[in-house]
């Protein structure tokens, strides 16, 4: 419940930071009389902690819903996120699963539909943490060295198409993308490839997830 | 338009293609599949239905398949063939990580068993919530039932994970009312001179086993075949790693171990 509130917060304070630094650059004056501001020159301007992007998913084994931001590591190729995903206790039947999960999706390349709408098959992969459900990130006292490897951290690995979509007059967003995902986790394809036993239907699952893109 | 349609369509098509699940919120869940929960209790009912042929029966263990997939399902391929095998005995680790899929799988193929089965709880089978998805899978970590005069007792003495102490208390009792039985079978995954054992819980659940007479005491965990005849006998498994198992044939007021290694 702490941990939803806390995602909430942090999406509206990037949204409202977002807003009010636009406004406050394009509102600056020029020293030099003449000169108009150039888009890109402001673009440069924006801190390299202030996203890109806000973000949340559905599904994916990152939460039921995850929640977080994004950066374009490399415009249009390299998307990095931080995310925080929970599952209720309704649905784990066990505690409440919190995640903290960091992704990287990379753009093979993009293919344009329209003006302002272009698809982009998508691969990537995910590194989550979590130590609600009797995970431990380093192993307990208890054990001898060497008895149990960590529980909390997990991988996922994911391909998938994502479609973006240009605002060309939207006062807060450049643009949306809307993305899904065939994915599944490193234990299950461990279990895939090294059993026949193990077929790709018991391992892998799909995510739905979307992206906003803030004006800069 | 043209993108909403699009969009839907890639939706559609990637949310019903044939996954298990179509969408897994975390490797944490606990949420067993309806169709899977209470199995022991099945499968006791299976058992007290058997009838045996002739004057002994043989039932086979199975022990720490982890991740070992491939040559558990050869383990049971085997024993299917085996008519003589009337049931079967897993003597717990049947997972890696506890994680429900690892469950799942465990499921998915002792599935192909024509024969019925029980399960004791394993080490590996406490991390993340896999206690919880025991419970709900198989049931009670402690329990014990007849057939043909004799008694098998499953008893959950893992320390570590459970984060408790065995119910010696539970034994001693459930032993103490096997009257009825000319032998009695116990089995727990880790062996009394097991790692997670102190010298005082070995001494405990030797002598509970000595003064209630068990026949023979049977384990997992080590992943080694061990067996040494006495008055109560000790038999540890082989792991599912080496695509091996024991037999067990049971006569009137004995019986006999065998290992099988394929």
């Amino acid at each position: 419940m702490k941990l939803k509130k806390i995602c909430f917060v942090i999406v509206v304070v990037i949204l409202c930071y977002q807003k009010y630094s636009a406004q406050n650059i394009s509102n600056k004056k020029s020293i030099y009389k003449d000169e108009l501001p150039i888009i890109s020159d402001l673009k440069n301007k924006k801190p390299w902690y202030v996203p890109d992007y806000v973000k949340t998913q559905f599904a994916g084994n990152i939460g039921l819903f995850s929640f977080g931001v994004g950066y374009e590591v490399i415009d249009k190729v390299w998307f990095s996120e931080l995310l925080f995903g929970f599952v209720p206790e309704s649905i784990t039947k066990a505690k409440p699963v919190h995640l903290v999960t960091f992704k990287n999706s990379f753009s093979l390349t993009t293919k344009n539909i329209s003006k302002t709408l272009s698809f982009s098959p998508i691969v990537g992969f995910t590194t989550t943490l979590e130590t609600n459900n009797n995970s431990f990130i380093t192993v307990p006292d208890i054990y001898p060295s060497g008895y149990y490897i960590t529980n909390a951290v997990h991988f996922t690995l994911f391909g998938g198409v994502s479609f973006h979509k240009n605002f060309t007059n939207d006062a807060l967003l450049d643009g949306v993308n809307i993305y899904f995902e065939l994915g599944t986790v490193e234990t299950y394809l461990w279990y895939l490839i090294t059993s026949k036993e193990v077929g790709l239907k018991d391992v892998f699952s799909t995510a739905i997830g979307i992206n906003f893109h803030i004006k800069s | 338009m043209k993108f909403v349609k699009l969009a839907l369509s890639i939706g559609f098509i990637l949310t019903f293609v044939r996954c298990d699940n179509v969408f897994d919120y975390s490797v944490y869940g606990a949420e067993v599949r309806n169709e899977d929960k209470n199995s022991t209790a099945r499968n006791i009912t299976l058992i007290k239905n058997l009838q045996p042929t002739s004057n002994s029966f043989k039932f086979a263990f199975i022990t720490d398949i982890h991740y070992y997939y491939t040559n558990f399902r050869k383990v049971i391929d085997d024993i299917n063939k085996n008519e003589d095998i009337l049931f079967v005995i897993i003597g717990g680790d049947m997972t890696e990580q506890a994680v429900l899929k690892e469950y799942e799988i465990f499921y998915d193929i002792i599935d192909n068993l024509k024969k019925p089965y029980l399960t004791v709880i394993g080490n590996h089978d406490y991390k993340s919530n896999g206690a919880q998805i025991y419970n709900a899978m198989f049931g009670s970590f402690n329990y014990s039932f007849y057939f043909d005069n004799k008694k098998f007792v499953f008893f959950d003495n893992i320390v570590w994970e459970s984060k408790k102490n065995p119910d010696f208390t539970w034994l001693s009792k459930e032993l103490e009312n096997s009257n009825a039985a000319n032998q009695v079978f116990v089995f727990a995954h880790i062996p009394p001179n097991g790692d997670q054992f102190t010298e005082e819980m070995r001494e405990t659940y030797t002598s509970i086993l000595e003064n209630q007479k068990v026949t023979l005491s049977t384990h997992g965990h080590t992943h080694n075949y061990y067996f040494k005849q006495n008055t109560v006998s000790y038999l540890t498994g082989p792991s599912v790693k080496e695509a091996a198992y024991c037999l067990v044939e049971v006569s009137e007021n004995s019986f006999n171990v065998s290992l099988v290694e394929l």
